[in-house]
């Protein structure tokens, strides 16, 4: 390691020796002629003459280069001086820089990142901004498909726009059928991206012009790649889509993956082929939303601008559209008004739905916070240890700074050996990044049934932020000490020996690192206790022995009219099997934090419109007895129920227990009439005939006012079994393939789990959190355990002589050790004290992010504060006994 | 504040006399700068006082002569140091110089004290 050596003798090299020199003298006039140390290194220097103001690493003419040279070489000699603290705070900062690179990257991908595509600055999306009457299909920031024609059409600010919607669908390709997501694009759309083809031609406008007349498809380059082995003889062959065989027309560029991260289609589809995947098939209904709309702006157009020049023409298009024939004619006169004044907003577009999204921001954010906090407990610690191996110098510094050395030197030098710590440490954490990263995006991945576009490699985005987040850490644990290691009085640090300053920040670090540990301990407690409520609390029926599979024939292939009696066929196939107790059929999926919504129009007390969306369901028959859940008045189902409203009507529906808490309170449910809508003065048309008991429909949360209808005629989305059995998953899931092979083989199963499989679905962020929070509790704690040590360690040294004067005078041992853990005491009180604040907003956070359940009580608290108190106090248990072991005679003779 | 007065009556060192001091000192064995001063020092019976800020520019002198040669190291009371010791030139260059130094001294002391002689 001798490159810094090569080359002529630097001006350094000599200060250097003159330095060691007067040292030498000084030593020499110590121990021969009995001055004191003060006055032997004034005299040592004065034997220089009018030599210039000695310090090797003081400036003088020596280059910038050449002391930075010096500052690292003398470093990483004191570096290798002490092993153990080196590696600790290269631990430290590995783990504190490592999860922060992962978190950060997986944060950019999700939130930050513009999409792959030139130019996003200029890709923008459209927005409803207002008053929206009708219906809503998905999520986000969603567009009638007339509409986006008529901005097509009429408008010149966007010089591209196009639509998207996606969609799930049963897809046959080489390997087998599976389940997989797919995105219906308007011919517009891979021009508005700015997408180029890897192979063949991609979706235009001329593959999207007649509804249901281009059975065509462009696979993205993955699942060409893994399910068609990269075949560059794929243009032309087929990809089976809910039945309809698609030509191959083409294959999307690898780096192109859609435009919302959290859902990667595997291949898309013209938006002509909407009935294909929607149960909504027509494209001309201004009153049905479902579309993402993207644009580019025409050159020169700015977005700010292309959104002024749009709202006179948007009001336009509001009047034509209340002229239109199926403008519901019964709406207040406010919100008439309310829809007239909405706005068309644009928006940037540049990063996809990713920004829009809501459902990871809280995970995304809350583990930001979190491993920010470990960062800052990390660069605590490495401040503390770092100040530790300051005091062991701090008579070397005393002398040099005797000797002239400035203390802007002084402080520089320390910080360069940080600095080379925090470098070390960066490299190392962002090595160590995508291993962390993978563990949490195997969580992550779990909750969507598409592939995810997050990957756990790192980029250069990435790679520049580590080193912000090492610099930051060389400044936050570097400076403090550096500051405090240089503010040296020489004389009263030669004079009296003592350990000098220092020792007080370093209580104050601990104080700082005992807050924070109990700040992340807690945090995971309330995660923890949160997934612990979730769990035990269950959906409100029993979850064990209960199975749950999808069917959908119309994917299949079916007729919608031959589906119900295939579901039936399937449901008394399975109901044959051996150990199967109970199966019954939903329209929904039970649990799977989404689904069926509407408000409703109810005649209670008086006649109002529920002010939220009810989760709903169609069920078969004794469905609730299957789950477990009571009628708790009126009466289920039976078999008239399904057929007397005709195939698209429902005459009869159950609601919840929650729903006559809510809206029917003080009347008597049974016979009472309720209906979907928004129109208060319509007569509503269902007659409750039972109520259930409160479960959880759609999400573990407080009991929501529910609603349920029997299955009709008509089953357009399928049906989602759920069976009671004793046998284990594995032993009844051939035979329910088997079962509705039988059925028909051409049926696809999908989504074949274990209800508590589908819970812990739902509940991912909240295992993900709980884990994570544990770990870097359990980390936090560690750092906070070696901190107090650390600190106890230095001051047990430093009363040595006292102590060992109490025990000749007859002191009692455990009297000395009471010292020490009382001096521990006092700082994690102080500690714990001080987090209280932090731990209030922290439970304002958190509450936030797990929606309705925890609560920051005091047990959960208080069982924090014990297990920190605990822990702290066994790290100052070595000490301590050190302490009280001290042996008089020795402690002065050391001294 | 202590003097200096202990020091002002010593012998102050003739000019160029230095280097062979120097190089004398090492013909012992190697040692660090302030080795070499305090060497020189005690020879004299402590009646040389080395300027030690002036030892430093002697060294390199000489170092570039190639006649010592210096490298870093680790002294009794495990310091680092840098260490000065003879070349083989300088060896031979210690007989040149004592021997120019003798036959100076001689002719000083005939010119001073004739009735000496020699």
């Amino acid at each position: 390691m001798g490159w810094w050596r090569r080359g002529p003798r630097s001006r350094l090299d000599e200060r250097e020796e003159m330095l060691a020199h007067i040292r030498f003298e000084a030593d020499r006039l110590v121990r021969e002629e009995g001055l004191s140390e003060v006055e032997a290194g004034r005299r040592a220097r004065s034997r220089f003459g009018s030599a210039p103001p000695i310090d090797p690493n003081d400036g003088g003419g020596a280059g910038a280069l050449d002391l930075l040279r010096g500052d690292m070489r003398r470093g990483l000699r004191k570096l290798a001086a002490d092993p153990v603290t080196t590696l600790t705070i290269l631990a430290s900062l590995v783990v504190g820089i490592g999860v922060n690179t992962a978190i950060f990257s997986i944060a950019d991908q999700a939130l930050l990142r513009p999409l792959p595509v030139p130019s996003p600055g200029t890709l923008v999306q459209l927005e409803w901004d207002g008053q929206w009457i009708g219906e809503g299909r998905g999520w986000g920031s969603l567009l009638p498909h007339p509409l986006l024609e008529a901005v097509r059409d009429e408008q010149r600010v966007f010089s591209e726009i196009a639509a998207r919607s996606p969609g799930e669908a049963t897809l046959i390709a080489p390997g087998g059928p599976e389940r997989a997501q797919v995105a219906l694009v308007t011919g517009g759309f891979f021009a508005t991206m700015g997408v180029a083809p890897h192979l063949g031609r991609l979706i235009g406008e001329d593959d999207d012009r007649v509804l249901d007349g281009h059975p065509v498809a462009v696979l993205s380059h993955a699942y060409w790649t893994s399910r068609f082995g990269a075949d560059p003889g794929v243009v032309g062959r087929t990809l089976t889509v809910n039945g309809r065989p698609l030509s191959i027309i083409g294959v999307a560029t690898p780096t192109f993956r859609g435009t919302d991260w959290s859902v990667v289609p595997v291949a898309w589809i013209p938006m002509a082929m909407n009935g294909l995947i929607h149960e909504w098939g027509r494209l001309d209904q201004p009153r049905v939303r479902f579309q993402h709309v993207y644009a580019r702006l025409a050159p020169g157009v700015g977005r700010r601008q292309a959104e002024a020049s749009l709202q006179p023409w948007f009001a336009g298009y509001l009047r034509r559209d209340m002229e239109r024939d199926d403008w519901p004619g019964d709406l207040e006169p406010g919100e008439t008004a309310d829809y007239l004044a909405s706005r068309l907003a644009v928006i940037p577009g540049g990063r996809g739905q990713a920004a829009r999204s809501r459902e990871l921001t809280g995970p995304v954010v809350t583990l930001s916070a979190a491993t920010a906090l470990l960062l800052l407990l990390a660069c605590l610690n490495v401040a503390n240890l770092s100040l530790a191996r300051g005091i062991s110098r701090h008579r070397e510094t005393a002398v040099r700074a005797a000797l002239g050395a400035s203390r802007g030197r002084l402080l520089t030098e320390r910080l360069v050996e940080t600095a080379m710590l925090a470098i070390a440490g960066a490299a190392l954490g962002v090595l160590a990044a995508p291993v962390m990263g993978r563990g949490i995006l195997t969580y992550l991945a779990e909750t969507g049934d598409g592939a995810m576009a997050l990957t756990a490699s790192l980029d250069g985005r990435t790679l520049v932020t580590a080193t912000g987040i090492a610099l930051a850490a060389t400044l936050l644990s570097g400076l403090g000490p550096a500051w405090f290691g240089s503010a040296i009085r020489p004389m009263e640090v030669l004079r009296s020996r003592n350990h000098g300053s220092g020792i007080g920040f370093r209580r104050l670090l601990v104080v700082g690192q005992v807050a924070l540990a109990l700040v992340l301990l807690t945090g995971a407690g309330l995660f923890g206790s949160t997934l612990h409520t979730l769990r035990s609390r269950g959906p409100g029926f029993a979850t064990d022995q209960l199975v749950t599979f999808s069917v959908n024939p119309v994917n299949d292939g079916y007729a919608v009219e031959a589906a119900k009696p295939t579901l039936e066929a399937v449901q008394r196939g399975v109901s044959g099997m051996a150990g199967v107790e109970a199966v019954g059929f939903a329209a929904w999926p039970l649990l799977t934090g989404s689904g069926w919504g509407n408000s409703m129009l109810v005649d209670g007390a008086t006649r109002f419109v529920t002010d939220e969306y009810l989760p709903m369901n169609a069920v078969t028959p004794e469905f609730f007895d299957l789950l477990g859940v009571d009628v708790v008045r009126g009466r289920d189902f039976d078999s008239g129920d399904r057929t007397s409203g005709g195939d698209w009507m429902w005459d009869r529906v159950i609601v919840s227990q929650a729903f006559v808490d809510h809206y029917l309170e003080g009347v008597e449910p049974l016979g009472r009439r309720i209906d979907f809508g928004h129109d208060p003065s319509a007569s509503p048309r269902m007659e409750i005939v039972g109520v259930v008991d409160d479960f959880a429909e759609q999400r573990l949360r407080d009991p929501l006012p529910q609603v349920y209808f029997p299955m009709l005629g008509q089953v357009r989305r399928g049906g989602t079994f759920y069976l009671r059995t004793r046998l284990p998953l594995a032993e009844v899931a051939p035979e329910i393939r088997a079962r509705v092979a039988e059925v028909d083989p051409v049926l696809t199963v999908a989504e074949l789990r274990t209800v508590d499989r589908q819970i812990d679905r739902l509940l991912v962020y909240e295992r993900m959190l709980t884990s994570l929070g544990a770990a870097f509790a359990s980390f936090g704690t560690a750092l906070a355990m070696i901190g107090i040590y650390g600190v106890l360690t230095v001051l047990v040294q430093s009363r040595r002589r006292e102590m060992g004067i109490r025990i000749a005078l007859g002191a009692s041992r455990s009297s000395a050790m009471a010292m020490v853990v009382g001096d521990a005491m006092r700082l994690i009180v102080l500690g714990v004290a001080v987090s209280l604040p932090a731990l209030y907003l922290l439970r304002g956070l958190v509450e936030s992010q797990l929606a309705g359940v925890p609560r920051l009580d005091l047990w959960s608290l208080g069982a924090s504060v014990v297990a920190v108190l605990a822990l702290c106090l066994a790290a100052s248990a070595f000490p301590a006994r050190r302490m009280a072991r001290t042996d008089p005679r020795e402690a002065f003779r050391v001294e | 504040m202590p003097t200096q007065d202990d020091e002002r009556d010593r012998v102050e060192l003739l000019q160029g006399t230095l280097d062979v001091l120097i190089l004398r000192t090492l013909l012992a064995g190697r040692r660090h700068g302030q080795g070499v001063a305090r060497a020189i020092e005690e020879a004299s019976g402590e009646e040389f006082l080395i300027d030690h800020g002036s030892l430093y520019p002697a060294l390199k002198r000489l170092e570039k002569r190639r006649w010592i040669k210096a490298e870093w190291g680790t002294s009794s009371n495990n310091r680092r140091a840098r260490f000065y010791e003879l070349t083989a030139a300088g060896r031979r260059q210690v007989e040149v110089e004592t021997d120019r130094w003798e036959r100076l001294v001689a002719a000083m002391t005939r010119v001073l004290k004739p009735e000496t002689g020699a």
